[in-house]
């Protein structure tokens, strides 16, 4: 390659690899390309696990994510909320980290669109502060952790943690290895993990080893979970983009090396871009 | 009122990418002081409900237990003040001890004894399970530190180290990759905010 040319791709100005990210990332959301979605095994246990769940069943849900992990998060929350009310399944929601009450509340209104009766159907559980402090108790005893929740027919219904048929953790940190050394462990609780991308490689051998009774992972995870629970939301239109924005990625990690190591060659080394 | 929420989200998403273009300017570094400020300004709310259901309702119901809690709260706030910093050792050390009690008898069993008995359990007749023993045992090799590398034992090791760092490579390498997919998701999902619900552009 030319010292020159190698140089200068070495300095491409990081406005031009931003903006030319986001005209990647912007076109295919308004043309779809309909590119194929594969499915994995992980995210097929998952939906297979719940939707193995018999009508009128408790799961619980919980979810300690926060804005900053919502883009993630929230989109699997929302297809695998869909499922379980298709399903009819009850829902207790109980949000283990501070920030994770809204987005909590959004699952709350769709039980409430769709016709669940809240204390019947569904209930919020108040937060608590505590992290791993919180799951242990709840493996313990879920009854005197949550003393001052309202009575009501679904609360009254559950005595132990084990009267859940599901555990479903939302988070993009440890909460889902405190669930299952806490519930999932001692208490024979099946446990689904929702997480961010990046924790899949840490969760995967949880997986593996039978633990985790399915993996949803990040927009991806999401979007595989539309598909197979047949209801199209913003995981699957955001997928195009996902993909063109990874070839985005991978083009420039290959001309960056190119250009690098032609320069090594020829002794001419650029500099970090600013 | 929902609206004037969505502008102003728009306005500070616009304002965190700004960054990206024009370094720390004023705009940015507005709209980083507002989270900062609504994040402490949410988490001390949180801390307040938290300790007035939790610890202050029960004893003034009498729950006398809770009064520890309160105490051992206060002691926590001591360390701003030279003279009694000493004494909020006294909680941290609870709680420190309280933390690693709890990790320790139930991340044995979870994050350790189920997964040796996982990769005990592998087939060997399988490539895919002849393959992740292969992996298991080169990556713990990689972390022998005292082995004579002049011995025919030693130099086996010293191939089986090598290996199981391009297996920790491999893996790190996944980690960045899936690293790189969730930064991605949440541009994706900020410009489908940007574009549906302000701009009105995208069903």
């Amino acid at each position: 390659m030319n010292p020159e040319l190698a140089t200068k791709l070495q300095n491409i100005d990081r406005r031009i690899i931003y903006a030319v990210l986001f005209i990647t990332l912007a076109i295919p959301m308004l043309k779809p390309l309909g590119l194929p979605v594969n499915i994995t095994s992980w995210t097929k246990a998952a939906y297979e696990t719940i939707d193995a769940i018999p009508s009128g069943k408790v799961v619980l849900f919980t979810a300690s994510f926060g804005p900053s992990q919502a883009a993630e998060n929230q989109p699997m929350g929302i297809a695998v909320m869909t499922h379980l009310i298709r399903k009819k399944v009850k829902v207790v929601l109980d949000p283990t980290g501070a920030e994770a009450l809204p987005y909590m509340m959004v699952y709350a209104n769709m039980c409430k669109a769709a016709g669940y009766k809240e204390g019947e159907d569904y209930i919020v559980l108040s937060y608590l502060a505590g992290e791993e402090s919180v799951f242990a108790a709840i493996g313990k005893d879920i009854k005197s952790l949550y003393a001052s929740q309202p009575k009501s027919p679904l609360w009254d219904s559950i005595k132990d943690v084990t009267d859940f048929a599901l555990m479903l953790d939302s988070s993009g940190g440890p909460s889902n290895r405190y669930a299952l050394a806490h519930i999932g462990g001692p208490k024979k609780v099946k446990i689904i993990a929702l997480i961010v991308g990046n924790l899949l490689t840490v969760l995967q051998p949880y997986y593996s080893a039978g633990q985790l009774a399915g993996i949803i992972s990040a927009l991806s995870g999401a979007a595989e979970y539309e598909t197979l629970a047949k209801a199209p939301g913003a995981a699957l239109s955001g997928m195009d983009a996902q993909s063109l924005g990874h070839l985005w990625v991978i083009f420039l990690i290959v001309v960056g090396n190119i250009a690098y190591y032609s320069s090594k060659k020829t002794g001419t080394r650029g500099g970090a871009s600013r | 009122m929902k609206e004037l929420g969505i502008w102003i989200a728009a306005f500070f998403t616009i304002a965190a990418y700004s960054f990206l273009f024009d370094g720390n300017n004023p705009l940015f570094a507005f709209a980083e002081h507002v989270f900062i400020g609504v994040a402490s300004a949410q988490a001390a709310v949180m801390a307040y409900n938290s300790i007035i259901s939790r610890a202050w309702t029960p004893l003034m119901k009498g729950q006398w237990i809770m009064l520890g809690a309160v105490i051992g709260g206060f002691m926590l706030w001591l360390r701003f003040f030279k003279q009694t910093q000493w004494i909020s050792r006294i909680p941290l050390g609870f709680l420190m001890g309280v933390t690693a009690a709890l990790s320790v008898t139930r991340s044995v069993d979870a994050e350790f004894w189920k997964q040796v008995t996982a990769t005990t359990q592998l087939n060997w007749a399988k490539p895919n399970d002849a393959l992740y023993i292969v992996m298991v045992v080169c990556t713990l090799s990689y972390f022998l530190f005292c082995y004579r590398e002049q011995s025919p034992q030693g130099a086996f090791i010293k191939k089986a180290r090598l290996m199981g760092q391009y297996v920790m490579m491999v893996s790190f390498g996944a980690t960045l990759g899936n690293t790189v997919m969730a930064r991605l998701s949440l541009v994706i999902g900020q410009l489908q905010f940007l574009m549906r619900d302000w701009l009105h552009i995208l069903k």
